[in-house]
């Protein structure tokens, strides 16, 4: 190994993967460090999917099947996706009772497929794997199986301790994900608020679950809230529960929905469980200014929480680019960065890093405290026909909080019995947030 | 002292973020604990989904 690279690049997911192919394609020395041996493989939730054709972050991907190729029009790359892929056509919710809100109409979907979908399910392993390849080819020299330990600035150069070796580069990249190690060994986690952390339980399942083909539905119980949604693979579902309560046990809360709850346990009858993935982690302010020490960190990295596979790329890309003219103005410093910074700011912390990801955002049961499951059938109920589809939850949150708004005078005169409880809900959101950010463990 | 059940443990690596310590790694694939720097606070215990760390005497 070279003595000092151009770029050590920290995460091998798809930001650092793109970073690092952008480098490398421009010549530069990359090395790339990740903690996993399997680099492809996938062992947290959940990452299965991408929007396509409708805007989210302000951004627009498009899929050519023939061509195999992902490309983000909004800011002029393409990648390579020759893995499997499933059309997702949008979002359903079920109630305790099985009543739906659909943002997606199935029933165009099924004859117009491709032309109507909002997202595709992908394999995330094959989206790696080709990025992988790619970084190979043009050098990049990989180092799995190596956990950060240590970073120091000195001049123009960092050092990155992995594995007991030091990479020293003129500059690092921080593609480590949500709770980045790198973050925390700057010291940027002081400054940043946290608002809980999040659990995520995903059981893989084969069978027939009788959901749309390409929707993306959660689920409401008594007991909890959960994700349902089919694959790239025809009869492999993956079926999750989440929430911002790390005392409660996702385990039996799944086992809850798949064998013991009338409603829906009847749905997994003929279902096999295959494999568990999960995940954990803090929801923290994301991060204004993503550089310290010569790092620049990108991603989920500097983000709240899992972000998009799409976000990532775009940062990844981004990154690549600038440093590539950092590095060859011989801009060692945060000069050489600028545009970075300016664009993550103006595109991503700007707009969207002040969204609060409220009590609903950790998932749980917050609906179900407050309200019987009788009465969120008849909430659930007075959506009398689909919104539009999409795959923006932040379009999700906003459709529904106006269209109940707009309820309210029925559901008053109706049920006003629904309605005092609605308000307490709303009044105490606040409160909630705070218990769910005292159950959880913020990063130092 | 924590130990890892390998056969619980997905490698999701989430207790590796929130180890206040930075007492997990990542070793193939799978977490593991060491032992000199855990300063036993539960936390890993608590918040692993699959409830793989395991609290055991010396």
């Amino acid at each position: 190994m070279p003595s000092c690279y151009d770029v050590v690049v920290v995460g091998a997911g798809p930001a650092g993967l793109m970073a690092a192919k952008v480098l490398g394609e421009n010549g530069f020395a990359v090395a790339l460090l990740e903690r996993k041996s399997n680099i492809p493989k996938i062992r947290r939730a959940d990452g299965g999917a991408i929007g396509v054709n409708e805007y989210l972050y302000d951004r627009l991907v498009l899929f050519n099947a023939q061509r195999r190729r992902l490309s983000f029009a909004t800011d002029g790359f393409s990648v390579s996706y020759t893995g499997p892929y499933a059309n997702i056509y949008g979002f359903q919710l079920y109630s305790p009772g099985k009543k739906r809100i659909l943002f997606g109409d199935w029933e165009t979907a099924q004859k117009k497929g491709d032309e109507v979908r909002v997202g595709i399910f992908i394999s995330k392993e094959a989206l790696l794997e080709g990025l992988l390849k790619e970084c190979e080819r043009c050098g990049v020299e990989m180092f799995p199986g190596t956990n950060l330990t240590a970073i120091r600035k000195d001049g123009d150069r960092v050092f990155i301790t992995g594995k007991d070796k030091i990479f020293e580069g003129h500059f690092a990249v921080a593609a480590d994900g949500v709770n980045s190690r790198t973050v925390r060994l700057l010291g940027l986690n002081g400054e940043r608020s946290f608002r809980g952390t999040y659990r995520y339980l995903t059981w893989m399942l084969k069978g027939n679950i009788p959901i749309d083909p390409g929707s993306f539905n959660f689920i409401i119980t008594e007991k909890d809230t959960y994700a349902i949604y089919d694959t790239y693979e025809k009869g492999m579902y993956h079926v999750s529960a989440f929430n911002s309560n790390p005392m409660s046990d996702l385990n039996e809360s799944l086992q809850d929905l798949i064998y013991r709850n009338d409603v829906y346990s009847p749905w997994f009858s003929e279902c096999q469980r295959i494999d568990v993935i999960n995940c954990v982690s803090n929801i923290l302010s994301p991060i204004q200014i993503p550089f310290k020490d010569n790092i620049l960190i990108i991603g989920d990295a500097a983000w709240t929480m899992e972000f998009s596979n799409m976000a990532a790329l775009c940062t990844g890309w981004k990154a690549g680019n600038v440093l590539t003219l950092a590095l060859k103005d011989r801009k060692y410093n945060q000069e050489g960065v600028a545009s970075y910074l300016e664009w993550w700011e103006r595109n991503f912390y700007k707009p969207y890093g002040s969204y609060e990801f409220g009590p609903m955002g950790g998932g749980g049961t917050i609906l179900q405290s407050y309200l019987s499951t009788e009465e969120i059938d008849y909430l659930a109920a007075l959506i009398d026909r689909p919104f539009p589809a999409t795959m923006n939850f932040f379009t999700l949150f906003n459709t529904l909080g106006n269209t109940y708004a707009e309820l309210f005078p029925r559901i008053y005169n109706e049920r006003p019995e629904v309605m005092d409880k609605l308000f307490a809900l709303r009044s105490k959101f606040d409160e909630i947030g705070e218990s769910i950010r005292r159950a959880g463990f913020p990063n130092v | 002292m924590v130990t890892i059940d390998t056969n619980k443990c997905t490698g999701c690596g989430g207790c590796i973020d929130l180890c206040p310590v930075i007492a997990i790694s990542m070793i193939n694939d799978i977490v593991t604990v060491d032992n000199k720097m855990c300063t036993e606070c539960g936390i890993c215990i608590k918040v692993c989904p699959v409830r793989a760390p395991q609290k055991s005497d010396n």
